[in-house]
């Protein structure tokens, strides 16, 4: 195979790759399948076979309809139409352009129509399987551009040799019209060429050698592209969102829920925070069984408005004095929670509850009592916060297990406090018998086949709690586009769920679940927060990340609804008790079930946690992003280092660490590498004007008798060729004589005799210089350069 | 050696270059991420072409073999030998662009620039590679400087170096056949000289160089400054003693318009002329003198040898031929410095009546002369008679 060949399979796949990125943005099968059928076809009937090639005009004519076609479309539609037409143009060119004969051009447009392919599907693509195409695209891309160059410059150097001019006595004396006798038998021209073969040349450059190098290429591009992607710094906080201007959404805490998904949920793995259980007295790890759940926020009021359903605590005033923690109580298991939490843009706090505040720092944060809310404490409450560890004590937890009902907080113990009771019972029972009828008559239907008495508000509530569970009509799932069709957009997201697809995450159940409760007369709220997360056994503590987000319910029982043995020995609840309830069944694609998920379900996280990276740094990486991920951390670090440097007990410290064997330390490196960076730059651009400085000085210094000699080293320099080849002037033989004898001697010699002449004209130059007083101009200068080259040459055959 | 070096960008990178701003417009305008991903995917590469054209052509000499000497219309095969002295990387793809220029070309005649390429050079190591054709025009060719470029991997920019390495390459007029014609035509005109030949000549060749005294040498050709130099004797040692002396001389004329025939003529004349002197130097043992009347006058004289043939062929393949008559003068000058016993052969462009007192009136003026002028042959190269004495092949 030779070059041409290989460039022909690789431009046709080229074109193929560049229209399969953008048929992947326009979701069309189509384009991709007709382009890599043109691809394969013109490479085996118009390339290889030749049975099959348009002509200019045929091309030229198709080429001219396919821009009246998609120019229709350019002009009637929005700006994704137009984007749509522009890209159906192209391809459209493409499979006209890969009949034709090939030649250098067509080559050239192929590369660059598929270029600009890629161009226009860089706006309509989202997914992460564009940025891997990507990746194989431009590593053919490079091969073709190389496999094109290296065709182009073999074909001139080649088959046809460039010859500006063929160089020939005659033709400018020749007589116009008139033929030449011929008296003289050398023929008019020959033209020089070169003696490769294309086919040679192709052999001597096709190999792994020229693969090895296009991988290196790509690898070095990639490395570039993605410096350059980092650290191109990007002006504004809003990035393109696709032609559509959608986003893909992830899994997260937030403090407002709100039903209303259409797509697929990603999970995304943000850290938010590290809990460490410990027992108060002792300090040591507190052994917890099962899964832990921490509350950040309860929301009561639900509204429908304009397809959207949305849990919130709207009844309240945006902003109330916070309390202090009320103190642990006396003679019950207390646990202590460490918690690491992350950066947020939230004062709001996470806890196992009931909560209170610890012994030794009671004024570490907040409460908000009507709200239920831990805050940080701080000032000002917008903005970004920065890592925040607290500590708080709790009641939640009796023999390793989080405890399902846990007592009111309201202890009934002042006056007011059992209307305010009252008051909040009330609001936990709002339903909209209208709009929830559906689910309202489900509730009952499904206590009626439990046949649980009124009074019996724990078995009631358990029993609607595992209808969602066990009854095996509901599934977990975070991809929406999954149940699209089943949906109905009209209805309320809860009966949608609850009547229609069955089919969502834990807001949908924990909310279905509520209302379910309320239509049954028992007061209920949704609690939302962190479930679970991953235990390492290492530093004992749980490390909780966005994708542990999770809704659950709390319904309410009065003291005697609470069944025997829920609360411990030392509880009292005068306020009555919350009943976690948790309706959400087991997620398919949970953490926890990892190791006995399969290797497709592995892949599954992978392709998932790629694609959460590719939108959160690749597509939307923005300037704040930028300044936080990249810029901020850079800075900090090499600030560090540059302090470091100056910092006595850091190196003191460094050399301390060199002798116990530490030898890696991330300072010193980056340290070495700047200072390395530095000095080599500094040389290269101090060293050549100090090198020309220098040779002028010396130039200066240089007494006006040796400036002359210099200008005859040439003779020294033929004595000294000469002498290499065993021919020394003799003692009182003067240089003409020497050049005459050294000619005489070449000259008997059949190889060299072509030179014979040449000590001489450099003795005869040196013989004007020296003792005639001229001076060589450029041109003779340079002769007589050439004419010690030619003879050194001439001498070393 | 190296002159000259820059690097420029091709009309493929410009082409290239205006995508690019395309992209990088949409991507700051936009603020699309993935038109930033595809701008680093072609800034990268453009960057990486940069850096290995930089690379690729440091260190690396290319010098060209020259055949020893040819004739013209001979096959000529340059060689080019390209020496990658870096430890790594390789070298792909160097062309090499060789101009060969005529001295003294007419002003018709064009610069002539030979392409050739290395595929690939590997580190530390050489390539070869070679041009061939032929060069129908006897002259005095020049030969670089050598500009080698490269524009791999990607071919958007291309860096060039000029090495600054001529080299010249004598064409020598094409030989032809002598034909025994020839031979009987000189040997007879050598009847009688014989007796004529000078046997004790002392100063009778050219300078060869200097040695030691042995016994038998003359004391006139001891070099006394030397002697008095060194301390020791030394003598002067010349070449061989010549037994005959003959003199080419070489009529090129032409008319201002000259026709094909008359271009022919010239370079059948310059042609037998090479021939002629050809065959006396590997003969050897006489003295020649060659001169021309042409666009100048020139003469080369000494003993038959390689160095004079040499010497001959470099002059014969610059010369130009004249519509001026330079005969006249030139045989005037060829006779003042003949011996009687020398052959004096005329080859001329045109038919020649050396009995033309007026034209040869300096010659038929000067006895001594005018008696050798009988012993002068005169060739007519228009006429069809040359073909019994010289063929060209």
């Amino acid at each position: 195979m030779n070059v041409e060949r290989l460039l022909q399979i690789n431009i046709a796949t080229l074109a193929a790759l560049g229209t399969l990125l953008l048929g992947m943005g326009q979701r069309s099968v189509l384009l991709p399948v007709l382009s890599i059928v043109a691809a394969v076809t013109s490479v085996c009937v118009t390339d290889s076979l030749g049975k099959f090639q348009l002509n200019r005009t045929v091309a030229n004519l198709a080429a001219l309809l396919a821009v009246v076609l998609s120019g229709r479309e350019l002009f009637h539609g929005d700006s994704e139409y137009q984007l749509l037409a522009v890209a159906n143009l192209l391809v459209y060119l493409q499979v006209i352009l890969l009949f034709q004969q090939k030649n250098h051009r067509l080559y050239w447009q192929l590369i660059m129509l598929s270029l600009l392919q890629v161009v226009v599907a860089s706006a309509l693509n989202l997914g992460v399987e564009f940025g891997v195409l990507l990746v194989l695209y431009m590593f053919t891309a490079l091969a073709a551009l190389c496999l094109f160059f290296v065709h182009r410059e073999m074909e001139q150097c080649g088959s046809a040799t460039r010859v500006e001019s063929i160089f020939h006595f005659r033709r400018s004396a020749e007589p116009f019209g008139r033929e030449r006798p011929q008296r003289w038998p050398l023929p008019t021209a020959d033209p020089l060429r070169s003696s490769g073969t294309y086919k040679e040349l192709s052999h001597a450059v096709l190999g792994w050698n020229l693969v090895r190098y296009v991988l290196s290429m790509g690898c070095t591009t990639l490395i570039f592209t993605v410096i350059l992607f980092f650290a191109m710094p990007r002006f504004g906080n809003t990035v393109w969102q696709g032609a559509g201007g959608e986003h893909q959404p992830m899994v997260g805490f937030t403090q407002e829920v709100a039903l209303n998904e259409m797509k697929k949920l990603l999970e995304s793995p943000e850290l938010v925070m590290r809990v460490n259980f410990g027992e108060v007295k002792t300090g040591i790890p507190y052994k917890l069984f099962g899964t832990p759940y921490w509350r950040g926020t309860v929301l009561w009021d639900y509204a429908y408005e304009g397809r959207e359903g949305k849990w919130s605590q709207s009844k309240l005033p945006a902003w109330q004095d916070d309390h202090r923690l009320a103190a642990p109580p006396s003679h019950q298991e207390l646990v202590q929670q460490d918690i690491a939490l992350e950066p947020t843009q939230d004062v709001l706090l996470f806890s196992a509850f009931p909560v209170y505040a610890d012994r030794d720092a009671p004024n570490q944060i907040r409460f908000e009592p009507r709200s239920r809310k831990l805050f940080r404490p701080v000032e000002n409450r917008t903005g970004r916060y920065g890592q925040f560890r607290y500590r708080t004590l709790t009641t939640a937890f009796a023999r390793g297990r989080q405890k399902p009902i846990v007592p009111h907080a309201n202890r009934l113990t002042h006056r007011g406090a059992q209307a305010r009771l009252d008051q909040e019972k009330e609001t936990l029972l709002q339903f909209d018998s209208e709009l929830h009828r559906d689910l309202g008559d489900l509730a009952a239907n499904i206590l009626q086949e439990n046949n649980l008495s009124q009074e019996d508000v724990f078995g009631r509530a358990r029993a609607l709690e595992s209808h969602f569970i066990n009854s095996g009509l509901y599934s977990y799932s975070l991809d929406f586009d999954l149940v699209g069709q089943q949906r109905d957009r009209g209805l309320d997201p809860i009966i949608d769920f609850v009547m229609n697809h069955r089919t969502g995450h834990c807001e949908y159940f924990a909310s279905a679940l509520t209302m379910a409760l309320r239509s049954q007369g028992i007061p209920a709220r949704m609690a939302v927060g962190y479930k679970g997360g991953e235990y390492n056994v290492v530093g004992d503590y749980y490390q909780v990340r966005q994708l542990h987000a999770h809704a659950w319910v709390e319904a309410y029982l009065e003291p005697h609804e609470i069944p025997p043995g829920y609360l411990s020995r030392n509880e009292s609840s005068p306020g009555g008790a919350w009943l976690r309830l948790d309706p959400t069944p087991g997620d398919p694609n949970n953490l926890a079930d990892v190791e006995d998920a399969g290797l497709i379900h592995h892949l599954h996280q992978v392709i998932d946690y790629t694609q959460l990276i590719w939108n959160e740094y690749v597509l939307g990486l923005n300037s704040e992003r930028q300044k936080k991920a990249i810029y901020h951390p850079v800075a900090t670090r090499t600030h560090g280092a540059i302090k470091a440097l100056f910092d006595r007990r850091w190196w003191a410290t460094l050399f301390a660490n060199l002798r116990s064997g530490e030898w890696f330390n991330w300072q010193a490196g980056l340290a070495t590498i700047l200072f390395l960076l530095v000095f080599v730059g500094s040389y290269r651009l101090v060293s050549p004007p100090i090198r020309r400085v220098f040779a002028w000085l010396r130039d200066r210094r240089s007494p006006a008798k040796y400036r002359a000699r210099r200008r005859v080293d040439f003779y020294s320099r033929l004595e000294t060729i000469l002498k290499c080849h065993g021919m020394r002037r003799a003692v009182g033989q003067t240089p003409r004589e020497f050049a005459i004898s050294v000619g005489g001697r070449m000259a008997d010699r059949p190889t060299r005799r072509y030179a014979s002449s040449l000590p001489r004209r450099i003795v005869d130059a040196f013989y004007r210089v020296r003792y005639g007083g001229a001076t060589l101009d450029r041109q003779e200068a340079q002769d007589v350069e050439n004419t010690l080259h030619q003879l050194k040459d001439a001498l070393s055959k | 050696m190296l002159r000259g070096n820059h690097i420029s960008i091709r009309l493929e990178g410009w082409y290239f270059l205006i995508v690019l701003t395309f992209i990088v417009t949409g991507a700051i305008l936009r603020e699309i991420n993935l038109l930033v991903v595809l701008t680093g995917m072609l800034v990268g590469p453009f960057l990486f072409n940069w850096w290995m054209v930089t690379l690729t052509l440091r260190r690396i000499d290319v010098r060209r073999k020259l055949p020893e000497s040819i004739c013209a219309g001979d096959l000529l095969v340059v060689e080019l030998d390209a020496t990658n002295s870096r430890r790594r990387l390789a070298s792909w793809a160097i062309a090499v662009q060789d101009p060969i220029h005529r001295e003294g070309a007419g002003f018709g005649e064009k610069r002539m620039v030979v392409s050739t390429m290395f595929p690939r050079v590997p580190a530390g190591q050489s390539a070869t590679t070679s041009y061939r054709g032929r060069l129908i025009q006897r002259g005095r060719y020049t030969f670089g400087p050598l500009r080698i470029s490269t524009s791999f991997p990607l071919g958007l920019l291309c860096r060039t170096v000029v090495i600054n390495r001529k080299a010249q390459l004598v064409v020598c007029p094409r030989l032809g056949q002598l034909t025994p014609k020839w031979i009987d035509l000189i040997q007879t005109r050598m009847v009688g000289n014989q007796r004529t030949r000078r046997r004790h000549g002392l100063i009778e060749g050219d300078f060869y160089g200097l040695r030691d005294w042995r016994s038998g040498d003359s004391r006139r050709w001891i070099h006394w400054r030397t002697s008095a130099k060194r301390g020791a004797l030394t003598v002067r040692q010349f070449e061989q003693q010549q037994n005959q002396n003959t003199t080419v001389l070489l009529d090129l004329w032409q008319p201002s318009r000259p026709t094909q025939r008359q271009l022919d003529n010239v370079e059948i004349a310059v042609s037998f002329a090479a021939t002629v002197v050809a065959d006396l130097c590997r003969r050897g043992g006489s003295q020649l003198q060659v001169c021309v009347a042409g666009k100048s006058t020139t003469r080369v004289r000494g003993a038959a040898s390689m160095v004079v043939q040499q010497e001959v062929m470099e002059m014969l393949s610059g010369t130009m031929a004249s519509h001026k008559d330079g005969l006249p003068e030139l045989l005037d000058r060829a006779l003042d410095r003949s011996r009687p016993e020398s052959r004096t052969v005329v080859i001329s462009t045109r038919e020649t009546d050396l009995s033309d007192t007026e034209r040869f009136v300096q010659v038929w003026d000067h006895p001594r002369k005018r008696n050798v002028m009988s012993q002068v042959v005169c060739l007519d190269v228009s006429a069809d008679e040359l073909d019994e004495y010289f063929q060209v092949e």
